[in-house]
């Protein structure tokens, strides 16, 4: 066995000589590289000398493998970078995608919040109380249009009780449920609603003809003229619905209604398809728990609407109230026969100057 | 022997390369606390590999060889220290391997593991008798994983070359039956 491997046992050194020669190299070995330390301690250039004949042999071989190692290193680290490049991309895309659903849900909120506040500042008179709401739904007909409100009998909310926006009169509430409520819109069929008009305080009835279609202004006394773009507002005799004040339109054209007698064509002030947010007009007495009704006393209120509508109306006071000097807002009275009407003059917040017109006119009312 | 000698340069230029020019480079793409686990002693394992194998006059070849290789590759100073470093563990290497048999890969890790540690022990205590200010600390963790490898090679060098033991059970074969 040890003969197919090449080796001879007769040529082979003994076993004695054979350590004594491994212990002789070691200690050979050891002295050599105690020698070479030795020595590029204390013979610094020499051994730079000679050590740098061994590395030009090795030269050829070790640096091109530097080099071409290094540059993968360079090419791993440029792939590690765009890798890192992509997955900032992918993040920052991710939150650019959030910030901008954040950015619509903040703007949402802003328009709604703006919308709110124009009925915030809008302050229901004593004994009356707004109860904002939101328009959860639509239900049209060739008849008119039916709202669906998010408040219902759970929030105080009766039959009957009348609904505002910010730009006007909106309707009735013709159904609840516990938590929801249908309200009737004035361009109803079936809606009738008392109105005059605040230049010549003719008064008369405004009937609604459906959907799409301009409500109609059918004077009491026919023989009263009345102007085109007369504005109308809600005229609260003791047994309406309404109180008195509420904007209602404007009269846009003169027609004949099916009996021959004229009436006024009226562009309702309220759109009615941008509709999100109303309020609905309750008895504050039924906010504290008495049940009451509101047709017995919501003629006697008079609420002055927070927009902007009279300002083109020239107006003739025959009587101002509240202190002139130091508010900005002053409450005018026009028309010493009719009830008392809020009007605006010089008001830099409509608004702010509402709730003052409010109280001083609901003091005047009474 | 050729082919002993053949194996041995077959490993040493891989080695060197990869221990002195590719894995310095790769260490660039480590974070700092991680740069010490690409710096295997792959040309002290060969020493050692050897001299499991094959006893203590290859592995000391084995190691003067890697020493060589190393010291002029690197920088003068280290030359004397590598060679001591490196014969010394060739020689406990083959000096194990007439002593045990190298059975399981866990008792062959840890007998290469010791092989390396002392193979730094080495070239720390020459380096700091020569010049005092060295840094000391031992590389625990490439150590470690310098024996694994060293570990799964000595199994595929098992394939190639026998182990040293049974070399010499035949060799007493062989002397046995010439003097009968």
């Amino acid at each position: 066995m040890a003969l197919a491997h090449g080796t001879s046992n007769q040529n082979r050194l003994p076993l004695v000589w054979r350590r004594r020669l491994r212990l002789a190299l070691l200690v050979a070995c050891l002295l050599a590289g105690l020698a070479l330390a030795a020595m590029a301690r204390y013979r610094e250039d020499d051994t730079y000398r000679y050590w740098a004949v061994g590395y030009q042999a090795l030269a050829p071989l070790i640096e091109p493998t530097q080099a071409w190692s290094h540059r993968w290193v360079l090419t791993i680290g440029k792939l590690d970078s765009l890798w890192e490049a992509e997955a900032d991309n992918m993040r920052l895309r991710r939150e650019l995608t959030r910030a901008r659903l954040e950015l619509d849900l903040l703007g949402e909120q802003l328009g709604r919040l703006e919308r709110l506040s124009g009925m915030g500042t809008w302050s229901a008179p004593p004994g009356l109380q707004f109860l904002p709401a939101d328009v959860t739904g639509v239900l049209t007909g060739d008849d008119g249009m039916l709202l669906v409100i998010n408040r219902g009998r759970a929030d105080g909310i009766r039959l009957r009780d009348p609904v505002v926006a910010l730009d006007g009169l909106v309707g009735i509430v013709r159904a609840t449920s516990e938590f929801s409520s249908q309200v009737q819109a004035i361009t109803d069929s079936m809606s009738v609603v008392g109105a005059a008009t605040i230049d010549t305080r003719a008064r008369g009835a405004i009937y609604g003809r459906g959907r799409n279609q301009p409500l109609e202004f059918l004077p009491e006394n026919e023989a009263v003229q009345f102007e085109l773009g007369s504005s109308l507002i809600s005229s609260g005799f003791d047994n309406s619905s309404f109180p008195k004040g509420l904007t209602i339109g404007t009269i846009t054209d003169r027609d004949f209604n099916l009996y021959g007698i004229p009436v006024g064509l009226v562009r309702s002030a309220v759109q009615f398809e941008t509709l999100e947010e109303v309020l609905v007009i309750l008895p504050e007495a039924r906010m504290r728990g008495l049940d009451l009704p509101s047709t017995t006393t919501l003629g006697l209120f008079t609420i002055s609407m927070p927009n902007t509508f009279f300002e083109d109306q020239p107006a003739s006071p025959t009587l101002a109230l509240g202190d002139e000097g130091s508010s900005p807002a002053l409450a005018l009275l026009d028309g010493s026969s009719s009830p008392p009407l809020a009007l605006l003059d010089g008001a830099t917040s409509p608004m702010l100057a509402a709730d003052d017109a409010t109280t001083t006119t609901t003091e005047a009312a009474r | 022997m050729i082919r002993m000698l053949l194996l041995a340069i077959a490993y040493l230029i891989p080695a060197l390369l990869l221990e002195v020019a590719i894995l310095p480079q790769a260490q660039l793409l480590l974070p700092d606390d991680s740069q010490t686990l690409l710096q295997p002693r792959l040309l002290a394992l060969g020493a050692i590999l050897i001299g499991l194998l094959r006893g203590e006059l290859p592995g000391m070849l084995m190691g003067l060889a890697g020493a060589l290789l190393a010291g002029f590759a690197l920088r003068p100073d280290r030359l004397g220290a590598t060679v001591i470093g490196f014969v010394l563990v060739g020689y406990l290497a083959g000096q194990l391997a007439r002593h045990f048999i190298l059975t399981g890969w866990l008792f062959r890790a840890f007998v290469i593991f010791f092989l390396l540690l002392v193979e730094r022990l080495a070239f720390n205590a020459t380096m700091w008798f020569f010049w005092r200010n060295v840094e000391l600390s031992l590389p625990w963790s490439t150590l470690i994983w310098t024996a694994l490898a060293g570990t799964m090679l000595y199994r595929l060098l098992l394939r190639i070359k026998r182990p040293l033991y049974m070399m010499e059970a035949e060799e007493e074969l062989a002397l046995g039956r010439s003097s009968s």
